[in-house]
């Protein structure tokens, strides 16, 4: 699980494969999230609908949309770094990662 | 330390190791256990395994120096062959074998005849995996077991480290750990590894901890650096989440293995802080994970150890070609990292305490495919320590000469020593009792004896 965390944390960021002139060419495409990402709960509606089919529990959601919510947009990259998170940490859930 | 006694600490532990309260820290707070075992373990021991991966050349890591039988091993080895007058150093046993026959190190392991000659160093000559005693009539006759999938790679490692092939659930370290981690305030620190995960470590209740290099341990590195891309909230809401209960019963334990995880860590760097700085040789993989397993025996106080099974190691054995060059390199390596240890357990005081033994595939063949050699089955193998009846070579040193009883074909050794035995001696010393040792050891019914007489 350390591995697998730390080694998403970087992905969800950089991407994977070959880094040509220190870009990664493998890389997720979150534009549509960070279109959204001024609004915790309308992020959250997507990421539970892209990443856990609908079936997020409310104590997660909640937690995961208090730590949206608390990262500032007016920083550069707030709405980036909104979307990592969310993302992040809906992936390190034992809620996400055991299949049903 | 009675076996019933032992048995009881062991589930009282293990159930704790499952069931860690959540706020609690874990991996420093079982006082009252580390006190009910201090009675019948009052004193530390560990044991190091060294693991050669691809297959150690044997033949050429402990040579026949006789002339009799040094000639057998060069008429076969023909370019392999070290030179019996300058690059040989011959072993002095405290007792000399009785049909005079005597056995020599290459000089890239003179390290390891200072420690053999200085009494912390053994040989056990011709060891590996059997079902029963085997000889070259009942191999060919195949009147008798014998162990699944010889000469293969994969499944002889894991037949050395848990008797059966690849898909073995359970070591026997880890069977030493699930038996002995009853005397350890937290079972967590009972089986560690600063190398790749192996079977080796694997009981049915206690699981390998993985050390890493460079710190200690591997954290999770957000929560390690209290930051999520830029964020402390983010930062804490990842250990919550890492450590979320659940009604679901593997969404639970996977939240509980996660703290496990997040507290080790903490403690195995805390107590680290107060260890040693060492200085391995420069260069040398092996001896850089040997200084992180000697700090963390150094560190044994506050992790409340008194029983651990280490495992590092080494690869790059499998000599078909390119022998005389890659082969010593790796045994310059092995033999200064060991010595090095060694040095190390002296200084840290833990020298009667700590023995390390090597182990790999299997031995190779003799004879000699123009550049290197190819699979085996026996080997020669060392047990370093302060506590190992050294100065000597245990077991029988095969005779060379093409058809002997020990001949599986092209020089490949049938073992006249099963591991079994081999691990039986070190599980014994550890403190597993005699009927335990058949417990971990299931073909150790079918030898003579259970165990060779190496530690003290």
């Amino acid at each position: 699980m350390v591995g697998y965390t730390n080694y998403m944390q970087s992905v969800i960021v950089n991407g994977a494969g070959v880094a040509v002139n220190g870009v990664r060419d493998v890389r997720a495409n979150y534009a549509a999230e960070q279109a959204v990402a001024d609004n915790a709960d309308a992020l959250m509606d997507r990421i539970d609908r892209c990443l856990t089919n609908g079936t997020m529990p409310a104590a997660m959601r909640q937690e995961i949309r208090n730590a949206v919510n608390a990262i500032s947009l007016t920083t550069t990259n707030g709405r980036a770094n909104r979307v990592h998170t969310a993302i992040l940490l809906t992936m390190a859930s034992p809620e996400y990662l055991v299949q049903k | 330390m009675t076996t019933q006694a032992s048995r009881r600490q062991f589930l009282r532990t293990a159930s704790a190791l499952s069931v860690a309260g959540a706020a609690t820290p874990f991996a420093l707070n079982l006082a009252s256990i580390a006190a009910a075992s201090a009675q019948t373990a009052p004193d530390y021991r560990a044991l190091v395994c060294v693991f050669l991966y691809g297959g150690n050349d044997a033949h050429n890591t402990v040579v026949p120096y006789d002339s009799a039988s040094y000639q057998a091993y060069a008429g076969a080895r023909a370019t392999l062959a070290w030179d019996q007058a300058t690059e040989l150093v011959p072993l002095a046993p405290a007792v000399p074998a009785a049909d005079g026959r005597q056995v020599a190190l290459p000089l890239p392991l003179a390290p390891l005849a200072t420690l053999f000659d200085a009494g912390q160093c053994a040989v056990v000559a011709n060891v590996g995996p059997l079902v029963a005693p085997t000889n070259r009539a009942s191999y060919t006759g195949r009147s008798v077991p014998l162990p699944p999938k010889l000469f293969s790679h994969n499944d002889q490692q894991s037949v050395w480290q848990a008797s059966v092939p690849e898909g073995a659930k359970f070591g026997w370290g880890g069977r030493i750990g699930d038996l002995l981690a009853a005397q350890n305030a937290n079972a967590l620190f009972t089986c560690l590894t600063p190398s790749s995960n192996a079977v080796l470590l694997s009981g049915q209740q206690v699981r390998p901890f993985q050390l890493d290099a460079n710190q200690g341990s591997i954290a999770f590195s957000a929560l390690g650096s209290n930051s999520l891309y830029g964020s402390a909230a983010g930062a804490t809401a990842l250990r919550a989440r890492l450590t979320a209960t659940s009604g679901h019963l593997l969404e639970h334990e996977l939240g509980r293995v996660n703290q496990r995880s997040i507290e080790g860590n903490a403690a195995l760097r805390t107590a680290l802080q107060s260890a040693p700085t060492l200085t391995p040789p420069t260069g040398n993989g092996l001896a850089n994970q040997l200084a992180l397993v000697a700090r963390v025996i150094s560190a044994r106080s506050q992790l409340g150890a008194t029983r651990q099974v280490f495992l590092v190691s080494l690869g790059g054995f499998d000599t078909h070609s390119n022998q005389a060059t890659a082969h010593t390199a790796l045994l310059t390596q092995l033999a200064n990292a060991i010595a090095f240890f060694q040095a190390t357990m002296t200084q840290l005081g833990t020298a009667n305490n700590v023995t390390l033994f090597t182990a790999s595939d299997f031995g190779r063949a003799l004879l000699s495919n123009g550049d290197g050699c190819d699979h085996g089955w026996g080997a020669h193998h060392f047990v370093v320590g302060g506590a190992v009846k050294g100065r000597q070579v245990y077991g029988s040193f095969p005779d060379l000469t093409a058809g002997a009883p020990t001949d599986a074909g092209n020089g490949r050794l049938i073992p006249t020593t099963s591991v079994e035995q081999y691990a039986a001696t070190m599980a014994g010393w550890m403190g597993v009792g005699a009927s335990d040792l058949r417990l971990i050891l299931p073909n150790l019914p079918n030898f003579a004896t259970d165990t060779l007489g190496f530690m003290a």
